[in-house]
């Protein structure tokens, strides 16, 4: 079963920073070995990296990989759910002092179901630039990349680069991105994605690679053939 | 408990609600002008007391809604809970820079795939509280 897209990604909005929780709304298909992908900005570098919970339809979400390189603009987080119910549920993100919570999802079918993600990275420009290339090397075939890249330019999202596609955008602030390969990595090995500012900046990536639920080759089984015996006849001996 | 907003007005729509003592329970602030196309966010503000801000234990959520149907239903779009600082207050900077100190509470919703459609924020007290909200739209 090859990976795809469900729920192209939404923006869940912020809590304006004077609380320490955040809800949103997050509608999943009714998909085969879905996987949701929550991501989020929390606190400013050498504040608090404090997230307590995240929940999606109550049940627990789990760490994926975080970026928390110092220089960068604020911490950022990628969570996941393997089978999350379907319909429009509620993720909730609780954090441990009250600070921003800028969040967006989105969500996959095709998804292995154990043992993810597959492999993670993370990592943040050497200074201020415009574009931030993360890369990690796959470990199963056909696997599926995600990020989420942050900073803060003016309000401005970051943008996709070359063999990247962007599913959500930080609407209010543009401090973050989510983006995938929108394509299965194929032989396993080094994957990239690639985000871009109008301005140059500290950007951050944290990214994550997720199997696929089987492989989806199969191979093909040709027709029998009548099998040739002739080698086997014996010559007849007269007595 | 609801209060009706009349209108956004474009391009630089800021709409408040009253300030004033309201009782502990529900709230509803809908504003009846679909969204107009190209806005990027609705921002929801409770205004406060600093005296409250700064109290223990006041309690207070609030949330957007949608409805794409006039009215007749809503879908919860995003929220949050609220608990007064205590004596040390709190500063909030902003991702742009913007510092508040003992920052009103907000809320800030996505609206670029919300054209059309109606907005309603429900203020959810804990307790009775001198409280007004504005909402805008960017």
């Amino acid at each position: 079963m090859a990976i795809a897209i469900d729920n192209a990604g939404i923006d869940g909005g912020n809590n304006g920073g004077s609380t320490s929780s955040l809800s949103f709304a997050f509608t999943m298909g009714s998909v085969s070995n879905g996987l949701l992908i929550v991501v989020f900005a929390g606190d400013t570098l050498g504040g608090n990296d404090d997230v307590t919970t995240v929940t999606y339809n109550g049940v627990g979400m789990t760490l994926a990989v975080k970026g928390t390189n110092a220089g960068a603009n604020r911490f950022l987080y990628v969570y996941y759910l393997p089978n999350p119910a379907s319909g429009s549920h509620n993720v909730v993100i609780n954090v441990g002092h009250n600070h921003y919570i800028l969040a967006g999802a989105a969500s996959y079918s095709g998804i292995k179901q154990s043992g993810q993600p597959d492999n993670t990275v993370s990592g943040r420009t050497a200074g201020a630039l415009t574009t931030l290339t993360e890369t990690l090397t796959t470990v199963a075939d056909l696997c599926w990349t995600m990020a989420v890249f942050g900073g803060f330019d003016s309000n401005n999202p970051p943008s996709a680069g070359a063999g990247t596609t962007r599913r959500a955008k930080d609407g209010a602030f543009g401090t973050w991105g989510l983006f995938d390969h929108n394509a299965a990595i194929t032989p396993a090995g080094s994957a990239s994605l690639t985000a871009t500012y109008p301005d140059a900046i500290v950007i951050m990536g944290a990214m994550a690679s997720f199997a696929p639920a089987v492989a989806t080759d199969t191979w093909p089984v040709p027709p029998l053939a009548k099998p040739d015996l002739s080698h086997f006849a014996l010559p007849w001996v007269t007595v | 408990m609801s209060d009706t907003i009349a209108t956004f007005t474009m391009p630089t729509p800021v709409v408040s609600v009253p300030f004033a003592l309201r009782a502990a329970g529900d709230h509803l602030f809908t504003c009846n002008v679909p969204v107009p196309n190209g806005l990027r966010f609705a921002r929801l503000t409770i205004l406060l007391q600093d005296a409250d801000k700064l109290a223990d234990g006041k309690v207070l959520s609030w949330q957007f809604a949608f409805s794409s149907d006039g009215g007749a239903t809503w879908q919860f779009e995003n929220g949050s809970t609220w608990t007064s600082y205590g004596p040390g207050g709190l500063i909030v900077t902003d991702p742009d820079g913007t510092v508040h100190v003992n920052a009103d509470p907000t809320l800030y919703c996505p609206l670029d795939t919300r054209a059309g459609q109606l907005v309603q924020a429900t203020l959810t007290l804990g307790q009775d509280l001198q409280a007004g909200a504005l909402i805008e739209i960017k």
